[in-house]
C-alpha cells in the first residue's frame, strides 16, 4: 500500500483517467475513499472535476476532510483542478465555504477580459515563476508549453512565493501550479495534457 | 493565450469506425482502438468518440471497451451516444472519460442538463446540436439526424445557455461528409450570438476550410472526420496551415 499512489475516489471526479495515466507512467494506483487507506499512503492525489461544494461535502462525509486539513508533513499531496482549489482557505463557488486551508488564499470566479469566455476550456500556456519546484524538474517549456484547462474558478494566493506556474488568462494571470513544502496543486489537467502533462505528473510520482 | 483547437471525430458503430455523407454513415473506415492510439500519438487537441449505433438508445455504453480506449488516450476525450442518466455518467468517469457529449436526450428533458451541471460542474458537458436548413431556417434534429425537433438552433441554444453550458458543438447535416467546406453562412449569421465555447463541425475537406471558420473570432474549435479518414491529411497539416496564417494553435 505504502508505495502505491492513492487517488481519492470522489465519484463526481475523473478518477479513471488519472488512474490510467499513473499506471501508464509505471506506478501502481489505488482508488479509494477510505480514511485508513489514505492515511497509509505516502502519495495522495485529490482529483478534480465537479464543484467545490460537492467535493467538499463528499470529503466531509467520508471523514477525510479533517485528516487532509492536518496533512502529515512527511507525505506528499497533489490536488488537481477542484482538488487544487480545495487547498485554499475559502471558496466562493455557489456560496462562501471553508477549504482545507493548506495554502492561504481564496477561490473566486475568473474575471474575464472582453474576448474571453468562461469556462476557461482548452489549451493554454504555462509560465514558470519558481524553477526550484521539483514538480517542474527538467521541464523545458521552449518545446511545448501548452496544457489543458477546464474550469471557471481559480485560486488566488496570499503568498506569491507559493506560485510555481502562472497562465495568461483573465484580467489577472491565473495560478496554474502551486507548491508549499509537501503540498502541490495543479489547476489544469496533467492527465489530459499529453506529453507535457505526463512529465509534470511523473515528477510528482517520483518524489 | 487560449489556442484554437482541432478535434477529430470518430463515429463508432457496431465494431468499427464509420463515415458517410449527410449523416448516412455506412462506410466502414477502420477500427476504434488503432484510431485512438494513432490520434493520441499525434498529440491531437482532443478526441470526440460518438457511438451512433441504434442500440445505444436502449443499452448502456460498453464500459469495458470504453475503459480500454481511455487507457490509450492522454488528451481530452469526449464521449457521446445514448447518455440519458447520471448512473451512466458516474460509470463513464470511473472508466476514464473526462467529458460527455449529449444531444438527443436533452430534447426530452432539459432538466437533465441542470442535474449534470449541479453534480459534475458546468465544464463537464458538451452539448451537441445537429441541424438542417429548412425553409431558410436552421432547425435542430435529434436521433442522429432523423428526428425533426421543430425548434430553431438559436432558440435551442438560448434555452441551453439559460441553464448553463460550457461547450456547444454545432454540426450541419447538410454539409456533413461532403468535404466541400463548413456551413459558413450559418457561422456568419449566428456565431457571435453564442456565449459558450463554440465547436464547428461538418464539411471540412481541406485545411483551408478550418482557416475560413477561424476568421469568425468567436469560434473556439473545429471538428472534422472525413478529411482525416479519406485524404492523407493529418490534424498537424491543418495546424501548420493555420499557424502560417497567424491563427493561434498549439
Amino acid at each position: 500500500m505504502e508505495d502505491k499512489v492513492l487517488i481519492i475516489d470522489i465519484p463526481t471526479s475523473n478518477v479513471g483517467s488519472i488512474k490510467n495515466v499513473v499506471c501508464d507512467l509505471g506506478f501502481e494506483a489505488v482508488i479509494s475513499s477510505k480514511l485508513e487507506d489514505i492515511q497509509k499512503s505516502r502519495k495522495v492525489i485529490l482529483p478534480g472535476h465537479g464543484t467545490f461544494p460537492a467535493a467538499k461535502k463528499f470529503l466531509q462525509e467520508k471523514k477525510i476532510f479533517e485528516y487532509l486539513k492536518k496533512y502529515p508533513t512527511d507525505k506528499f499531496f497533489l490536488g488537481i483542478c477542484v482538488g487544487m482549489q480545495l487547498l485554499g482557505s475559502y471558496s466562493y463557488e455557489d456560496e462562501k465555504a471553508e477549504g482545507l486551508d493548506l495554502l492561504k488564499g481564496e477561490v473566486k470566479k475568473i474575471l474575464c477580459r472582453s474576448f474571453e469566455k468562461l469556462p476557461h476550456i482548452g489549451w493554454n500556456q504555462i509560465e514558470i515563476k519558481n524553477n526550484q519546484s521539483k514538480i517542474i524538474k527538467d521541464i523545458n517549456l521552449s518545446e511545448e508549453n501548452n496544457v489543458y484547462f477546464s474550469h471557471s474558478y481559480s485560486l488566488n494566493l496570499e503568498n506569491l512565493d507559493n506560485i510555481v506556474c502562472s497562465t495568461p488568462f483573465g484580467k489577472n494571470n491565473l495560478v496554474s501550479v502551486v507548491q508549499k513544502n509537501n503540498i502541490f496543486g495543479i489547476q489544469f489537467h496533467p492527465e489530459k495534457s499529453s506529453f507535457l502533462g505526463k512529465k509534470i505528473l511523473k515528477n510528482f510520482l517520483d518524489l | 493565450m487560449l489556442k484554437k483547437r482541432i478535434l477529430p471525430t470518430l463515429l463508432w458503430k457496431q465494431v468499427g469506425i464509420v463515415k458517410g455523407e449527410k449523416f448516412n454513415s455506412t462506410r466502414n473506415v477502420g477500427s476504434v482502438m488503432p484510431s485512438i492510439k494513432i490520434y493520441n500519438r499525434r498529440d491531437v487537441d482532443g478526441l470526440i468518440l460518438l457511438n451512433i449505433d441504434e442500440t445505444s438508445k436502449n443499452l448502456d455504453p460498453n464500459y469495458n471497451l470504453i475503459k480500454e480506449f481511455c487507457e490509450n488516450c492522454f488528451v481530452p476525450f469526449y464521449y457521446g451516444g445514448g447518455i440519458r442518466n447520471l448512473d451512466q455518467i458516474y460509470n463513464l468517469l470511473k472508466v476514464g472519460i473526462d467529458k460527455i457529449v449529449i444531444n438527443t436526450f436533452l430534447y426530452n428533458d432539459l432538466n437533465f442538463l441542470k442535474k449534470i451541471n449541479k453534480n459534475f460542474g458546468r465544464q463537464f458537458t458538451v452539448i451537441s446540436i445537429d441541424y438542417k436548413k429548412i425553409d431558410n431556417k436552421y432547425i435542430c434534429f435529434s436521433e442522429n439526424g432523423k428526428k425533426n425537433e421543430k425548434i430553431e438552433v438559436i432558440d435551442w441554444i438560448k434555452k441551453i445557455e439559460d441553464i448553463g453550458a460550457s461547450e456547444i458543438i454545432l454540426t450541419s447535416i447538410d454539409h456533413d461528409g461532403l468535404m466541400r467546406g463548413y456551413n459558413y453562412e450559418f457561422i456568419e449569421k449566428y456565431s457571435n450570438k453564442i456565449k459558450s465555447n463554440l465547436i464547428i463541425s461538418g464539411g471540412a475537406g481541406i485545411p483551408e476550410d478550418m482557416y475560413k471558420v477561424f476568421q469568425f473570432k468567436n469560434v473556439d474549435a473545429v471538428a472534422a472526420a472525413s478529411l482525416f479518414h479519406f485524404k492523407e491529411i493529418t490534424p498537424k497539416d491543418c495546424k501548420l496551415n493555420l499557424k502560417a496564417k497567424n491563427i493561434n494553435v498549439r
